[in-house]
């Protein structure tokens, strides 16, 4: 076999492969760093004249940030797409400490009906400070603001910076929805037969490379860092024969999904995504009729699960010893179930609050197992049974920070949910909303039309509004797909 | 075989197939770029990662880089297996197996490398990084491959593309899709059905009245800034982030290994934590990571003192690993690591080799000879010397060492030790040819003293170089014995005596006097009122040297004898300034109480 006619094709459909990762670290901290000087500028601009020396910093810590991006991209465009930010075509990631100058960001160009700002070299300083002021002086919720934006600017002299309209969200269309889903479908698939494959060597004692491991990772890594739901899409069918491998991805790509929202940058989400992959890893120790049992455990058996964190430790450093990356899952392995109040097992000599890696895992792991339907728990919880369950363990079991993360992500209407929205459509969860404002405003795919006939291909957004200002959709009831045999996986898969 | 994950723009193939011609002067500046590149990448295989040699090669690189993109902004090279292509042509050819630099981008997925205008130094040295071939043994090359290492790069002027080969995962990612589709396909009456429940319900009500699903109810009874994250609460978040280093989650996997070990101990499991704890020892002790050794060294004599907990087997199996840790082979790694110019706190150093096994003085004292940079041979000097004090001949053996410094250490050591077992050995080394090293016995036999050490050190008066003789003048005190006396008198009767320089006489004179006092009162009084002893020619700087001498002597007769000589003495002379020294020093409050 030739495999250079093979990998040229196989190239060339990567070239329309929408999932890949166009922009390095410093670009995305550049962006960063420019959301939150947009975000200062745009506020000090509505307290200060444009003569005030408040605009001196945050004027120099623009430049400095457009000065990072034009260094490889002399124009580029800052976008607004739903509830997120996107550098031309990549999603600006954000952590923790940046949410809230993002989410003034979108608020701002939602209200001023502004869909995107180019910045395009040379910019000076009389430029940014214009554009900030004369967009603080736009009218809200006008049609076309843009072109009006724009006009106003050019009398004013300003070349280098300019704005676009909203794109309209119907525009996202469902074919990129399935590009996504086929991308990470491939993905999650090669992290289960990776783990598949690793977990299998361990027990058979054969040495292990860890290589396919962190590529599959990475590969995770860059769907979730481009956009999270259609990977997570995948952990809510809980349907796959082999429970196991399938639970020890979930929960991977759950934890990452938490280091993501944490601003995580990409070395570290491998890390916990290696370290989450390998949490179970110990239950390849535990006998198989053990693990199957359909029945409740006997207090011996329950002493010989409860050993898979100690056995998870020690199949662990048969793969290789002791290094940075096999460390961090070898204490995971140990203390995802050790408790945020550090009880669970197991029962350590020194007590100590187990490390964040292990926290987050603890979470994903819960959840993930709460609504997964296993051999002794035929019944798996709803998304959202488990998640009150949880949040009754915030602060006791679980940490009650990451908690509060989690639950953002996973959403007031957790993907996969079966709604139905005041205008009578069916529909499926497919993305949670990250405003935490907006909880309970996700993105649908719709499964039938106002009168119960069946739709395929059309996603809608539940934060979307109408010219009037109102919500042209908003959830009226939410139900449990199972009870209706609604097979999620024909819309995920 | 699918594509999954690349950095880059979109691959250039058109460029493989030749649509814009290369000329030849572009051609020739790629291959030799290439081959620079080549070339550094052995250079960064071969030299260890301080040595200056690897400046210039990433100079020469560079400059490669800036003069390409002199004339080009983009340099897109297509990977074949044997070749790697530039606008359609090779400017690389290769079919060796092992060091082949198309063949090692290719095996790895790798198919294309772009690199554009303004490629800095630093991008420069983090690509040669991803070229360099790891040592077979080393966990970045079971680890890591070059796509893996390009991706945690994040390049700003290079994109590459690559193909993924996940031959199993396809083949199950169709099984379980299809069969997974096929075990239920949402019919349109189960469409009709939830349709009709849905529009009939209350929201949230089930048949029965029961719930059957809804929003998460603390969130819908009021959502708004439940989940949202306050100041303080994002500020710990921060702070939990970064204690998220290495050296944390190596603590944290030490701390999983040992209460692992006490939670299965009694059990076979307990031998095979104790191997992953040597071997985490090892890996440590390999990355020069010895304060977190110290500490796994720490917590095994720890575990040595539960003499009720662990049974006789497991403690001496602990204390094998303790063993462990400084033998040979763990030797050869420390002198590795320290050689490798990377920068190990010696601090750290030298609380791990306290912490070692008092059996482990051979293999350190070897090590001794293995580590170039002083700063760590001292922190092992400390070690051997409180290691040493039990096998004195073990450690002495050092001194036969071939190397200078190793000889010169060693006898340090045996100096502070201060054991007069290392007598013999030392005496020995008196011959060596390194004047450094004898002079180190000299020191070495002072700070032993006593009287054996003492007719050691009347060898050293007969060393050639006067330097060895003064400093074993000056350590002959330490002798505290009477026996060195006969000794110096020989010396100082021989005929060429005289030669010497007036410094080393005075010396032996005021060494003579401050061992023998009342002894030698006569003969210094004698020859202080020139007894004829000696010629003539030398007779003041011999009455000089006597007095001097005299001053050493804490008697009256002594001064007296001073005193009384003081008014022949022609002033200004050698004569009347030893004189008047030494009545000096004997007329002190503290030394004239000594005379009376």
């Amino acid at each position: 076999m030739s495999m250079e006619q093979d990998n040229s094709k196989a190239r060339y459909d990567g070239a329309q492969s929408p999932f890949r990762s166009e922009v390095s670290e410093p670009i995305h901290k550049g962006a960063r760093a420019l959301i939150n000087q947009l975000q200062v500028l745009f506020r000090t601009s509505q307290i200060h004249d444009i003569g005030n020396v408040a605009l001196v910093r945050p004027v120099t810590n623009m430049m400095n940030a457009l000065d990072v991006i034009f260094r490889s991209e002399p124009e580029f465009t800052v976008r607004l797409r739903g509830e997120y930010l996107y550098l031309d075509q990549t999603r600006i990631r954000y952590d923790i400490e940046d949410m809230a100058s993002y989410e003034y960001m979108v608020e701002a160009l939602k209200e001023k009906k502004i869909g995107s700002i180019t910045f395009q070299q040379p910019v000076t300083p009389d430029d940014i400070k214009r554009f900030a002021y004369t967009f603080s002086a736009m009218a809200p919720d006008k049609d076309d603001s843009h072109d009006e934006l724009n006009e106003r600017l050019a009398q004013r002299g300003v070349k280098s910076m300019w704005t676009g309209a909203v794109e309209e969200q119907e525009q996202i269309k469902f074919d990129d929805l399935a590009d996504r889903r086929k991308m990470a479908k491939k993905t999650y698939f090669q992290a289960v037969s990776v783990t598949r494959g690793v977990m299998n060597n361990i027990k058979s004692e054969q040495p292990t490379h860890l290589k396919k491991v962190k590529r599959v990772i990475q590969g995770i890594v860059d769907i979730i860092l481009k956009e999270e739901s259609s990977i997570m899409g995948l952990t809510t069918i809980k349907d796959f024969d082999e429970y196991t491998y399938n639970h020890c991805v979930n929960v991977s790509i759950l934890a990452m999904t938490i280091g993501q929202k944490l601003g995580f940058d990409k070395n570290l989400l491998t890390s916990l995504g290696i370290a989450s992959l390998f949490h179970d890893i110990g239950k390849v120790d535990v006998p198989i009729d053990i693990l199957n049992k359909p029945s409740s455990f006997t207090e011996d058996e329950w002493e010989i699960v409860k050993r898979h964190p100690v056995m998870g430790v020690k199949a662990i450093s048969k793969v290789r010893g002791l290094n940075e990356l096999a460390a961090s899952s070898m204490v995971v392995a140990f203390e995802h179930h050790i408790f945020y109040d550090m009880t669970g097992y197991p029962q350590t000599r020194n007590k100590m609050m187990p490390n964040f890696f292990s926290r987050i895992v603890s979470i994903a792991d819960q959840y993930d197992s709460m609504t997964s339907a296993r051999v002794y728990s035929r019944i798996p919880y709803t998304p959202d049974k488990a998640l009150s369950l949880m949040m009754e363990r915030s602060g006791v079991q679980l940490d009650p920070l990451l908690f509060k993360i989690f639950a953002n992500i996973i959403g007031v209407y957790p993907i996969g949910t079966l709604v139905m929205m005041d205008t009578r459509e069916l529909g499926l969860v497919y993305e949670s909303n990250p405003n935490p404002e907006k909880l309970d405003r996700p993105k649908v795919i719709l499964i039938t039309d106002s009168v119960g006939k069946r739709v395929t291909g059309r996603t809608v957004d539940l934060g979307e509004k109408d010219p009037s200002g109102r919500y042209k959709r908003t959830i009226f009831k939410a139900l449990d797909p199972k009870k209706y045999n609604i097979n999620l996986a024909e819309y995920f898969l | 075989m699918d594509d999954l994950f690349a950095n880059g723009a979109t691959p250039s193939l058109n460029n493989a197939a030749g649509d814009d011609t290369a000329s030849d002067s572009e051609l020739r500046r790629v291959k030799e770029l290439i081959q620079t590149l080549l070339k550094t990448k052995r250079a960064f295989e071969m030299y260890p990662s301080n040595n200056p040699i690897l400046l210039k090669f990433q100079e020469d690189i560079l400059k490669k880089f800036e003069v390409f993109f002199e004339e080009s902004d983009r340099l897109i090279l297509i990977i074949r297996q044997h070749d790697i292509l530039y606008k359609g042509q090779a400017v690389y050819h290769s079919t060796d197996k092992d060091d082949n630099l198309a063949r090692m981008f290719f095996k790895d997925g790798l198919r294309e490398l772009s690199f554009t205008s303004g490629f800095s130094g630093d991008e420069v040295l983090d690509f040669i990084d991803v070229m360099r071939v790891r040592p077979e043994t080393s966990t970045e090359s079971f680890d890591d491959d070059v796509v893996t290492r390009l991706w945690e790069k994040d390049f700003l002027h290079l994109t590459y593309y690559v193909i993924e080969e996940f031959a199993e995962g396809t083949a199950l990612e169709e099984d379980e899709v299809s069969r997974i589709l096929s075990r239920h396909q949402t019919t349109d009456g189960d469409l009709a059905e939830v349709y009709q429940d849905a529009s009939t319900e209350e929201p949230g009500e089930g048949e029965d009245g029961q719930q059957i699903f809804s929003p998460l109810e603390s969130i819908s009874m009021g959502f708004k800034g439940v989940f949202s994250l306050g100041e303080e609460e994002v500020k710990s978040l921060k702070e939990e982030m970064e204690r998220l280093t290495d050296e944390n989650f190596l603590l944290g996997a030490i701390n999983a290994l040992f209460e692992s070990l006490y939670i299965d101990r009694g059990t076979p499991d307990f031998g095979i934590l104790m191997d992953n704890l040597d071997s985490a020892l090892g890996y440590l002790v390999r990355n020069g990571v010895f304060g977190t050794a110290s500490l796994i060294l720490d917590r095994f004599r720890g575990l040595m003192s539960l003499k009720q907990v662990f049974s006789p087997a497991e403690l001496e199996r602990i204390n094998a690993s303790v063993r462990k840790a400084a033998d040979e082979s763990a030797m050869r790694s420390i002198a590795d690591v320290l050689n490798s110019g990377k920068d190990v706190p010696s601090s750290e150093f030298q609380r791990f080799l306290n912490l070692l096994d008092r059996s482990s003085l051979v293999p350190l004292s070897n090590l001794l000879g293995e580590i170039q940079d002083i700063k760590y041979r001292k922190s092992l000097i400390e070690v051997l010397v409180s290691l040493g004090r039990d096998n004195i001949d073990a450690l002495a053996a050092g001194v036969r060492d071939k190397r200078d410094y190793v000889v010169k250490n060693v006898v340090t050591i045996l100096g502070r030790i201060g054991d007069k077992a290392a007598l013999e050995h030392l005496k020995q080394t008196l011959k060596h040819p390194e004047i450094s090293v004898r002079r180190e016995v000299v020191r070495a036999l002072g700070m032993i003293g006593g009287p054996k050490a003492g007719d050691t050190l009347l060898h050293a008066l007969e060393d050639q170089d006067p330097q060895i003789r003064m400093s074993a003048l000056r350590y002959l005190p330490n002798a505290q014995s009477y026996a060195v006396l006969d000794g110096l008198l020989e010396t100082i009767n021989r005929p060429d005596f005289s030669d010497r320089a007036l410094a080393e006489k005075r010396a032996f004179f005021e060494v003579l006097s401050e061992i023998g006092q009342d002894k030698v009162l006569p003969l210094m009084t004698k020859l202080l009122k020139k007894s004829g002893f000696f010629s003539s020619a030398s007779k003041d700087e011999l009455r000089a040297c006597a007095a001097y001498g005299l001053g050493n002597i804490h008697k009256m007769e002594a001064l007296e004898a001073l005193k009384k000589e003081l008014g022949g003495a022609k002033k200004g002379s050698v004569l009347a300034e030893a004189i008047s020294y030494s009545i000096h020093k004997l007329s002190r409050p503290a030394v004239r109480a000594g005379t009376e």
